[in-house]
């Protein structure tokens, strides 16, 4: 019903559906409050864009923690994992888009892995439960993160229906994800999620 | 109250109630507090079994846990359940479970997929554990395949979560019984759980599955207080703990229950003991208190016989014990017997005896009479002795009453001491009488009355004077002389009156002939209460001759009686019964009126002379009578010659005076019958008579007996002496007549002169002129 009344909204503020114009999705979560950090792809029927490839992307392993907490790479992306910490860490994924284990390497050795499938990715590093880092591989180029205002824009959407999902570290849905279908001339979205607390041991920083 | 008969079943039942309320109000109490006590212990137990359950379940969620949550984080774990390893998951559960000795155990992915090691759980059951686990319950307790479970689980973090590991172990009645066995009480204790409203149960050794019990348990859930079930046909203490469940719609308890008859057994135990005790104490006091009872009625009790029996004229004492109220009581009694027993005594003795001299009295003496003739019907004899004293009379007027009573006393001592053994009363005034038992020997009585004439005949000194007493007795012998008390007492009298008659100082006895006497005697009384009224009296005059001058001087007025059948009647017969009776009053003061009245028309130098007894004196108005005869007839008192005799002066001092008033008058007194009796010198030396009469037995002896010439020539002598004149009586011979004028002697009467006339001779005579009489002279 939310969601329903959130349309109205984004019907009523709708520009003209045959220009290409900017597409809002808002994730607000069960109370209402904005969600941040959540990761929304489109996909619009027909008009696939692949991401933009390249780019060097790091999660480091800093103070028992890994840095940053959520890293959005495309498909095919190689991300490297310094450990900046006097301790040695045993990085892995058990997550479907990447199984990987990086065995106990010490402070200043790197190691590189290769993302070569979409779907989100869990870090844990098996000596440091506390440890938990996502990276998000995606395989559109329509791919966002929402602000501290819980919206992500999207400034190029083509003009066509299609299909928005909206995923989340702590969202409770299988795969962590939900996504919902796109009106052709819709240029606003709402979600309203359900958030898992973050597990104690989890750092609330980014 | 219903009204006891008995003080002391009143006592003993109000006592005993009082007692038995109070012991019971104890008794209740003391059984209530073991009841609530044992109550209170039972639920204390209770509540200990329930925190010791709180404390297994927690080691057992912990223990659990723990293993759990290893197994969570084994790392080669997380990389099959992530990777979906099936076989290595299997085998790991397994593994666990077996150390944990739990059947069941098994992994919901966070997709919700299942994957267990327990046929027995399906698919769909545990898939439906997927909400709580997301909603993040990790321990409770659930419904699996039909039986309650504690689960727990512990998430798999890989390091998102993926899944959770589940262990469900069972609770069956090995837990419930090892949970029984830790329990210092042997209490029942189970699990209820419910899932979709159904209600399942793990019990140890008694099955608690019943709705009505559940519901209970529900209602009472997480009170801290006990409360009552039923339980397999028992009553229970149970109590009720809310368990953690898994599922929030779920229900889970843990229900601790505790028979009742065994948490009270020790109770009631202690309360039978109570009971006994406090029926025990019941009785005890039942008992005491009847003795008590007793020990305060039972003297009560022997004090209202005894009263009774005090009622019915018994002199009883009652027994005294102790020094308490009831004994004093009971001596109280006692004295108050005795006081009775003195003041009867005292009344009987006023009753039955003499005052004055302490012998019986008349009443008492007719009480023995009366015995005495009961007990003659046997045969024996008796006698009674009637006492008179002689003289009584004299002494107790010259002397006074006390000298009289001094008399009485002494007589009645005498009589005591002659008649020893024998029953001796006095009657009143100076009559005594002796109650004689006689055997055979009937010359006893005789014997008796002499001694006791001999007794009273000893001489006296009452106030310094000198008495001879002397006594007449009269002797009635019954059953002869009386068929009955009143009859033998006549006879006794009559014999007395014929012992006074006899001469004093003598006693009688009683014959058949003094009955016929006094029978005779009893007419004349009667007669002469009406010869008055049908004026059968008559006077006769019989002429004195006055041997100076030669002439009648006198006449003598002489009472005859015409008894209209027995014609004439002796003086000497009726006389005595109108002087006992009281009539001679009447009689005497009618002589005197009617002779004055004669004599009135007599000449002037004729006197006439009346006889006046001594009852006159002393019980009739003598002076007024004749007062009032000389003033109806006219007669010069100087003509009117009372004739007296000796025993006037037996009536004491009042007849003297009365003597000195007649005579003050003019009226004449003369001395009768002058030489019998006491004739005593003093008499004429007390009261200057104007004549005295020489007794008839001197002139009838005048010529034949030696002396009695000088006897009348000696009272002429004295008479001449004081001044007095003298008559001599019954001359009836010349040489009588001869003698008595040789000597002096003033005048003589006699049938030598004339016999007495009726007053029409008199008169006649009168106008005849006294020749014929002068020619004797």
């Amino acid at each position: 019903m939310v969601r329903n009344i959130l349309c109205a909204l984004v019907f009523a503020g709708a520009a003209s559906p045959l220009v290409a114009a900017p597409l809002n999705v808002r994730v607000v979560d069960a109370s209402g409050r904005p969600v941040r950090d959540a990761v929304v792809t489109l996909y619009p029927s027909g008009a696939a864009r692949a991401p933009r490839p390249g780019g060097r992307y790091v999660v480091a392993q800093e103070n028992l923690q890994f840095r940053p907490f959520l890293t959005v790479v495309p498909v095919g992306a190689d991300v490297s994992f310094p450990n900046l910490d006097p301790t040695k860490h045993h990085v892995y994924s058990f997550s479907s888009a990447k199984k990987f284990e990086l065995k106990l390497f010490a402070k200043d050795q790197s190691r590189t892995v290769h993302f070569d499938k979409p779907g989100a990715v869990a870090l844990g590093c098996n000596i440091h439960d506390a440890m938990s880092a996502f990276i998000f591989v995606t395989d559109t180029g329509w791919t966002a993160r929402t602000n501290a205002q819980g919206i992500a824009t999207f400034a190029d959407a083509p003009n066509a229906p299609g299909r928005v999902a909206v995923w989340h570290p702590y969202l409770r849905a299988p795969g962590g994800q939900v996504a919902q279908p796109l009106a052709a001339a819709q240029r606003s979205i709402g979600f309203q999620v359900r958030l898992r607390p973050p597990p104690a041991m989890a750092m609330t920083d980014y | 109250m219903r009204p006891f008969r008995s003080l002391s079943a009143r006592l003993t039942v109000q006592f005993a109630l009082l007692f038995a309320a109070a012991m019971l109000a104890v008794s209740a109490a003391l059984s209530s507090f073991i009841a609530g006590a044992a109550s209170r212990e039972v639920q204390g137990q209770l509540q200990s079994s329930g925190a010791v359950y709180d404390r297994l379940w927690q080691q057992r969620t912990h223990e659990l846990q723990n293993a759990a949550q290893l197994l969570a984080r084994d790392f080669g774990f997380r990389a099959a359940v992530a990777s979906g390893d099936e076989a290595t998951i299997q085998s790991a559960l397994g593994n666990a479970a077996a150390r944990l000795r739990v059947r069941s155990a098994f992994i919901v992915s966070a997709d919700g997929r299942v994957s267990s090691i327990d046929a027995a759980v399906s698919g769909a059951e545990a898939a439906a554990l997927w909400a709580p686990l997301d909603d993040g319950r990790l321990t409770g307790v659930t419904v699996l395949a039909g039986r309650p479970r504690q689960l727990v689980a512990a998430p798999i973090m890989a390091p998102v979560l993926i899944g959770w590991v589940v262990f469900a172990a069972d609770l069956d009645p090995r837990e419930m019984r090892s949970l029984e066995r830790l329990s210092a009480i042997p209490l029942h204790a189970a699990v209820l759980a419910s899932a979709k409203g159904k209600w399942t149960e793990a019990s140890g050794s008694m099955s608690t599955l019943d709705p009505r019990a559940a519901r209970l348990a529900q209602a009472h859930l997480g009170q801290p207080a006990a409360f009552e079930m039923a339980l397999g046909g028992n009553r229970s203490i149970a109590l009720a703990k809310p368990l953690p469940t898994f599922s929030s719609g779920d229900r889970a308890i843990l229900l601790l229950a505790y028979p009742k008859s065994e948490a009270m057994a020790d109770a009631r135990k202690l309360q039978l003991a109570l009971g006994l005790m406090t029926l025990l104490g019941l009785l005890l006091v039942a008992v005491a208190t009847w003795k008590a009872a007793g020990r305060i009625t039972q003297p009560l009790a022997r004090l209202d016989e005894a009263a009774g029996r005090l009622a019915s004229g018994e002199h009883v004492q009652v027994r005294v014990r102790g020094e308490d109220e009831l004994a004093r009581l009971a001596s109280s009694f006692n004295e108050m017997v005795g006081k009775i027993a003195e003041r009867e005594q005292r009344i009987t003795q006023l009753a039955f005896n003499d005052m004055l001299t302490g012998l019986p009295n008349r009443t008492m003496f007719q009480q023995q009479l009366e015995h005495h003739f009961r007990a003659a019907g046997s045969g024996s004899l008796f006698a009674l002795h009637c006492l008179d004293l002689d003289q009584f009379k004299v002494i107790n007027d010259t002397l006074g009453h006390p000298a009289g009573d001094t008399l009485l006393v002494e007589a009645g001592r005498r009589v005591q001491d002659a008649a020893r053994g024998h029953f001796v009363a006095r009657l009143g005034g100076d009559e005594f009488v002796v109650l004689q038992t006689v055997g055979d020997d009937r010359d006893a009585i005789d014997r008796l009355a002499r001694d006791i004439l001999a007794a009273i005949t000893q001489p006296i000194i009452i106030d310094g004077n000198e008495f001879a007493p002397s006594t007449s007795i009269g002797i009635a012998i019954a059953p002869q002389d009386g068929e009955n008390g009143g009859s033998l007492l006549r006879s006794a009298d009559l014999a007395l009156y014929r012992a006074k008659e006899a001469g004093r100082g003598t006693y009688a006895f009683f014959e058949e002939s003094l009955n016929e006497r006094a029978q005779q005697r009893r007419q004349v009384e009667a007669d002469l209460r009406l010869a008055l009224e049908r004026d059968e009296f008559e006077l006769v005059y019989q002429p004195l001759f006055d041997l100076e001058h030669n002439r009648i001087c006198s006449f003598e007025a002489l009472l005859r009686w015409r008894h209209p059948k027995r014609g004439l009647v002796s003086p000497a017969e009726f006389v005595p019964v109108a002087e006992d009776t009281g009539l001679i009053v009447p009689l005497g003061a009618w002589v005197i009126r009617e002779a004055c009245l004669q004599a009135s028309s007599w000449p002037d130098h004729v006197r006439v002379a009346v006889n006046v007894s001594a009852v006159q004196f002393h019980r009739g108005a003598l002076n007024e009578s004749i007062l009032r005869a000389l003033a109806d007839s006219g007669l010069a008192p100087n003509r009117l010659e009372i004739e007296i005799t000796e025993s006037i002066f037996l009536e004491g001092g009042e007849a003297l005076r009365l003597l000195h008033g007649l005579r003050s008058l003019g009226v004449r007194i003369a001395l009768d019958d002058f030489g019998t009796g006491y004739s005593s010198l003093s008499y004429l030396q007390s009261f200057p008579f104007d004549k005295l009469k020489i007794d008839r037995s001197f002139i009838q002896n005048l010529l034949t007996r030696d002396g009695a010439i000088a006897i009348v020539h000696a009272i002429t002598e004295l008479a001449n002496t004081l001044g007095m004149e003298t008559t001599a009586e019954g001359v009836e011979e010349t040489a009588q007549l001869m003698e008595l004028r040789a000597h002096g002697c003033s005048s003589v009467q006699g049938y030598l002169f004339a016999e007495p006339m009726v007053a029409g001779d008199v008169d006649k005579l009168f106008s005849e002129g006294s020749d014929a009489l002068q020619n004797v002279a």
